[in-house]
C-alpha cells in the first residue's frame, strides 16, 4: 500500500494544488453568475480537446493549445453576446455535447479521448506532466494570492455594480487555469471544483477572508483524500470519489454553519431576555 | 460655484428623448431627476458623465471634474459570506470615511444588511477619493420611508464633511426632507 502511495506522491501533489486553487476562481465567477457559462465553456474546452487530438494527435502541446484557442473563441462569442440569458449556455452546453458525440461517432479513435476529457485521470498522467501541471497551479495560486484585491474589486464590480469591464490579465488567469483543468483533471472534477464549493460552502464562515479559506480547503481535503480512497481501492474511482467527497464535507460544513447560527441566535435571544427583565 | 450648467441640451442616441433641457449644478446641490420610464433619466446620467455625447446644446463642466456612478441596487443574493466592512476594505475607503457607520453596522453581512446599510456601504465604497459630483440611480429602491430619510440626512452630512461636492439623483421617490434649500428639482416629461 505504501508502494502505491509512493509511486502517485505526484499525483497527490497536484490533486493538493488543484484542489486549493480552482474553489478560489470558482468563488469570483459564480458569484459574477457565470456558473451556467462554466458549464458551457467546460464543453468548449473538452471539444477544444478532442480536436486537438483528431489534428495534431499526440503532441501535448498543440492539443493544449487547440483547447485554448477553442475555449478563448468560446469566451470572446459568450462577451459579446447581448441577448438571450442564462439559457442561452444551456443551448450552447448542448450544442456542444452532440458535436463531441458526432466527433467520436465518425472518428472513433476518440473515444477514449472523450472518456478521459469527461471523467479525467489523474493517476494515469506521466510523472513529467503531473510535475509539469503541480508547477503551473503552484504559479496560478501564487498569482491569485497576489492580485487577490484587485479580483475581488472585479468580482464587486461586475457582481454589485454591474460592470462588464474586462480585466484580461484576469480572463487570461482564468482561461489557462480552465483549460489545463479540464486537460489534465477532466470536465466532472474541474466544473465541481468550480461551482458546488462556493454554492454550498460560500457561507459557512462569517467573512470573505475565512470563506475562502475554507473554499480551498475543502477542495483540497476532498480531492487529495479522493485520490487516497481509490488508490486504497481500487474498485473506486477517483475523480467520483473526489466529488462525492466534496459534496459530503460540504453538506456537513453547511450543517455545522446552521447549528452554530442557531446556537449564536439563541444566546442572543437569551441575552436579550435577560437584559428585558434586568431593565 | 457652477460645477456643471447645461443650457438647451438635446439628449438621446438615434432618436432625440428630450429637447431643450436647462438646469446647472453647483457645489452644496443636490439635483433630482425625476420622471416616467422611456423618459431619458439614464441618458441623461450617462450624458453628463460623458459616456453619451451632447445632440445639441451647450454642456458646461468644470476643468478636471471628478464624477462617480452608483447605478441601482438590485436585490442580488452575494453567494459568498461578505461584511460590509470588507466592502470597503476591498475599496480601500478610508477610515474617516468608514466611520459614516458603526462598527456594529459594518461588521453586518451583506445578506443580513437592511436596503439602507446596503445603500450607504455601496455609496462610501465610490469615496476612496474627494468627488465633485455622485451620481446616483435610484438609490432609494428597496429602502423604507424611515431609512430613506436617514440616507438624505447622511447624502447631505457627506457633502456638509467635504467628501463630495455635489449629488445628482434619479428618483421615483422624493423623500420628505426636500424642504432643503439646495435641493433641486428637474422633472422629465
Amino acid at each position: 500500500m505504501i508502494e502505491l502511495f509512493e509511486i502517485f506522491k505526484y499525483s497527490f501533489l497536484l490533486c493538493l494544488l488543484a484542489g486549493m486553487t480552482i474553489p478560489l476562481q470558482g468563488a469570483h465567477l459564480v458569484s459574477r453568475k457565470q456558473g451556467l457559462q462554466i458549464l458551457a465553456l467546460a464543453q468548449a474546452g473538452l471539444i477544444g480537446n478532442l480536436l486537438g487530438k483528431l489534428l495534431f494527435h499526440e503532441v501535448e502541446i498543440l492539443t493544449i493549445l487547440c483547447s485554448l484557442v477553442f475555449f478563448v473563441f468560446m469566451k470572446i462569442l459568450f462577451l459579446k453576446r447581448k441577448s438571450g440569458g442564462e439559457s442561452f449556455y444551456i443551448v450552447v452546453y448542448l450544442a456542444l455535447m452532440a458535436i463531441g458525440n458526432l466527433l467520436v461517432s465518425i472518428f472513433p479513435g476518440l473515444d477514449s479521448h472523450m472518456s478521459l476529457g469527461l471523467f479525467g485521470d489523474v493517476v494515469s498522467l506521466s510523472a513529467q506532466n503531473t510535475l509539469l501541471l503541480s508547477a503551473f497551479f503552484v504559479n496560478i495560486f501564487a498569482l491569485m494570492h497576489y492580485c487577490s484585491k484587485r479580483f475581488k474589486r472585479n468580482t464587486l464590480n461586475a457582481s454589485m455594480f454591474h460592470s462588464s469591464k474586462i480585466d484580461y490579465l484576469e480572463e487570461l488567469l482564468f482561461s489557462l487555469t480552465f483549460v489545463i483543468s479540464i486537460y489534465g483533471l477532466g470536465v466532472l472534477y474541474t466544473v465541481s471544483l468550480y461551482i458546488m464549493p462556493t454554492v454550498l460552502g460560500g457561507r459557512v464562515f462569517k467573512g470573505l477572508s475565512a470563506s475562502l479559506l475554507f473554499l480551498s480547503l475543502t477542495g483540497a481535503f476532498s480531492s487529495v483524500t479522493g485520490l487516497g480512497l481509490s488508490v486504497s481501492f481500487s474498485n473506486l474511482s477517483t475523480v467520483p470519489s473526489q466529488v462525492v467527497l466534496l459534496l459530503l464535507v460540504l453538506s456537513l460544513g453547511k450543517l455545522i454553519g446552521k447549528i452554530h447560527e442557531k446556537i449564536g441566535s439563541n444566546t442572543k435571544r437569551e441575552a436579550l431576555k435577560c437584559h428585558k427583565v434586568e431593565s | 460655484m457652477r460645477i456643471l450648467e447645461a443650457n438647451t441640451i438635446d439628449i438621446g442616441y438615434k432618436k432625440v428623448l428630450q429637447r431643450g433641457l436647462s438646469f446647472d449644478v453647483s457645489k452644496g446641490d443636490i439635483l433630482f431627476v425625476s420622471g416616467a420610464n422611456g423618459t431619458g433619466k439614464t441618458t441623461l446620467i450617462k450624458t453628463l458623465l460623458g459616456e453619451v455625447s451632447v445632440l445639441s446644446g451647450e454642456l458646461k463642466v468644470k476643468d478636471g471634474l471628478r464624477t462617480q456612478y452608483l447605478p441601482q441596487l438590485l436585490q442580488y443574493d452575494f453567494p459568498l459570506s461578505l461584511t460590509l466592512d470588507e466592502i470597503l476594505d476591498i475599496y480601500e475607503v478610508p477610515e474617516r470615511i468608514k466611520n459614516f457607520l458603526s462598527e456594529d453596522q459594518r461588521d453586518l453581512c451583506w445578506q443580513d444588511a437592511s436596503g439602507g446599510q446596503k445603500q450607504k456601504t455601496l455609496i462610501l465604497s465610490r469615496l476612496s477619493r474627494n468627488q465633485d459630483i455622485l451620481f446616483l440611480d435610484e438609490p432609494f429602491n428597496h429602502v423604507d420611508k424611515e431609512s430613506s430619510s436617514q440616507l438624505m440626512n447622511f447624502f447631505q452630512e457627506l457633502i456638509f464633511e467635504g467628501f463630495i461636492s455635489s449629488l445628482v439623483i434619479i428618483s421615483h421617490v422624493i423623500p420628505s426632507e426636500l424642504n432643503h434649500e439646495n435641493i433641486k428639482g428637474l422633472k422629465l416629461q
